[in-house]
């Protein structure tokens, strides 16, 4: 079995922590937004999530270059952790924005261009979850899964971008946007202070989600030779 | 007069109250974490359970597999 990390359950405890602090400071800190009130707070950890998503899709670019450079497994174990890790983020930020929505645009959903270029980076690394899922042999899985990434990272920027791009009501924050946009909103010190810290949060916990789920993987594969070996 | 339209314009300012929206996104933020951290926790859990088991199963193979020490008469005889 893989040994036990010592660092590991510290930066659980680190994280937790680091995630309380954030939520209080959401609360606690951050003044309330004069139009659109209390769901303004959502903004918060929406951005900060939609941030570990892209950053996952990122990661796992950058692990499925490296394993097709070098053939190493642990590459593929990192890309999966990854985009696992993203996957999940990406969903908390769409459901988020869409409660956020749905009292300042008056609607839980509309097909605008950065929902849109979400929902589809989403089911983008949805389906490499579902190709890995399909292909039994882990050399060809892992060389398909990493070009996949590779091609799939694409949704990454144009996500991103999108705002920036058409014309959209989805508020742009930080840089500006098209002026028309519903729900944008300059934030004071204090917003731009919790919203930092957020990130930061985000970013941590990221690191320790994606170092447990590294180690599972690497557990799984410990299991699968032991049932390869006692099956010859 | 003025008073009055300074009135409704301050009502017409007024803050809205979206605490139902901020709580409701809150509690699907938390619970979609909680949620995946309880689904590594699960799957670590049944790895490590299938690991403890392959490798019982494991040493069996490799007990029956051993060639069998000689009896004490044999070796006596020889």
């Amino acid at each position: 079995m893989p040994a036990k990390s010592r660092v590991l359950p510290v930066l659980d405890w680190i994280s937790l922590v680091l995630v309380l602090a954030a939520t209080g400071m959401v609360f606690f800190y951050a003044p309330t937004e004069e139009v659109m009130g209390l769901v303004q707070k959502v903004f918060y950890f929406h951005v900060a999530s939609a941030w570990v998503g892209m950053l996952g899709f990122g990661v796992a670019l950058v692990a499925g270059i490296a394993y097709l450079r070098t053939a190493n497994p642990k590459w593929d174990q990192i890309e999966l952790a990854a985009v696992e890790v993203g996957i999940v983020y990406l969903l908390i930020t769409i459901i988020v924005g869409s409660i956020w929505a749905k009292p300042i645009w008056n609607t839980w959903w509309t097909w605008d261009p950065r929902l849109t270029t979400a929902t589809v980076m989403e089911l983008v690394y949805a389906a490499y979850l579902m190709l890995r899922a399909g292909i039994e042999d882990t050399e060809r899985r892992a060389r398909f899964a990493a070009v996949y990434t590779i091609l799939g990272f694409i949704s990454v920027p144009l996500t991103f971008l999108s705002i920036r791009i058409f014309r959209t009501i989805h508020p742009v924050v930080i840089g500006s946007g098209d002026p028309t946009a519903t729900g944008t909103f300059a934030m004071t010190p204090k917003m731009l202070q919790t919203f930092m810290f957020s990130l930061f949060v985000f970013s941590v916990l990221f690191v320790d989600l994606i170092w447990h789920r590294i180690r599972l993987g690497r557990l799984a594969d410990t299991v699968e030779q032991l049932k390869l070996r006692l099956s010859q | 007069m003025m008073g009055m339209v300074n009135t409704v314009f301050l009502l017409n300012q007024a803050t809205p109250d979206t605490s139902g929206y901020m709580i409701a996104g809150y509690i699907v933020i938390f619970s979609v974490m909680l949620l995946y951290l309880l689904s590594l926790f699960i799957r670590r859990r049944n790895l490590e359970k299938d690991y403890e088991t392959l490798e019982e199963i494991e040493k069996m193979d490799a007990e029956k597999k051993a060639p069998a020490p000689p009896r004490p008469a044999e070796s006596l005889q020889k």
